[in-house]
């Protein structure tokens, strides 16, 4: 399903209460965390001639780019189980390197295939 | 209230909304972080990759929902309060709705099993995606030699131990605040020592 993950607890906001549960359930859990990420976001920038600002920065990006690899080899993990989804994996993969198509031509080509092969 | 940050040009609300619903539209399978790299980056320009490295950092660091927090985070940036309330908004919608269709589709016992091989496809399609969004990202890592070695060792942590994400990037994120520590001119006081470059 599209979104982050989360939106499957709509879902059961949904059971419990129909489209108004569902719409509370999802705002409830976005809005807390929304307000934290605002507030640390704005301090955050307000901290940009902070000596250790481009220390922080710097450093953390290696670790980042290294969760990226790690999320990626995950995804990968649960969606490839035979040759078909490996190839529509590695054909996604090198078509968005090569920037011959956008992001989202690629995911519904994959889904396409994913119809023809399985449907 | 602060609105003297951002650097580049300056989407209105209206470019935020169309970017951020295009990221929602398009997170199908997990690879969301992609979708904030090519669109918000890649295509339109509106942050740097450092800075959205940056903010990603930030996110991983945050609780809650992650692409939600770097929505916030990437919206406030672009344009103040109001940015990070469409972008957020924007973003999380297109799903919400689908989500919801779909919720009553099932729960009036309808089929979903027409759909499940669209997405059979589409998971490793988005999962090849993220994968080629990391090595675009790392690929940048490895201008910095005083640093570069963390990627690998982030990657062997993560998958050899598991660990929670916001134990790696406050462990090993230390390490490499460490590498770039700023030196000289002992306890300044804070901001107005002018920074050069």
């Amino acid at each position: 399903v599209p979104g982050p993950g989360s939106t499957f607890v709509e879902a059961i906001g949904f059971k419990a209460a129909g489209v108004g549960g569902a719409l509370v359930s999802l705002m409830a859990i976005y809005v807390p965390a929304a307000v934290l990420a605002y507030v640390v976001g704005s301090r955050w920038d307000s901290l940009r001639n902070w000596r250790w600002h481009e220390a922080i920065q710097r450093g953390l990006t290696p670790v980042v780019a290294g969760l990226l690899i790690a999320a990626s080899y995950f995804l990968l993990r649960a969606t490839v189980t035979n040759l078909a989804t490996a190839t529509i994996a590695a054909a996604a993969t090198v078509l968005l390197l090569s920037r011959r198509a956008n992001p989202m031509l690629i995911v519904l080509g994959g889904g396409v295939a994913g119809w023809l092969l399985y449907h | 209230l602060s609105d003297e940050v951002t650097s580049a040009p300056t989407p209105g609300l209206a470019a935020l909304i169309r970017a951020f619903g295009l990221i929602g539209l398009t997170s199908f399978g997990g690879a969301t972080m992609t979708y904030f790299f090519q669109e918000i980056v890649g295509r339109r320009h509106y942050l740097s990759h450092e800075e959205m490295m940056d903010q990603l950092a930030i996110s991983e660091l945050l609780p809650g929902a992650n692409p939600a927090d770097l929505a916030v985070l990437v919206g406030r940036r672009l344009g103040g309060l109001r940015g990070a309330i469409a972008a957020l908004t924007a973003m999380i919608l297109p799903g919400a709705i689908l989500m919801l269709v779909l919720g009553v589709i099932y729960f009036h016992g309808g089929q979903l099993s027409l759909i499940t091989p669209f997405f059979k496809g589409l998971g490793p399609a988005a999962a090849g995606l993220a994968l080629a969004n990391a090595l675009q990202a790392s690929g940048r890592e490895v201008r910095s030699l005083r640093s570069v070695w963390l990627l690998p060792v982030t990657v062997a942590v993560v998958l050899l131990l598991r660990p929670a994400t916001l134990i790696v990037i406050v462990v090993l994120g230390a390490v490499g605040v460490f590498l770039f520590r700023p030196r000289g001119t002992p306890s300044a006081p804070t901001e107005s020592s002018g920074s050069p470059s």
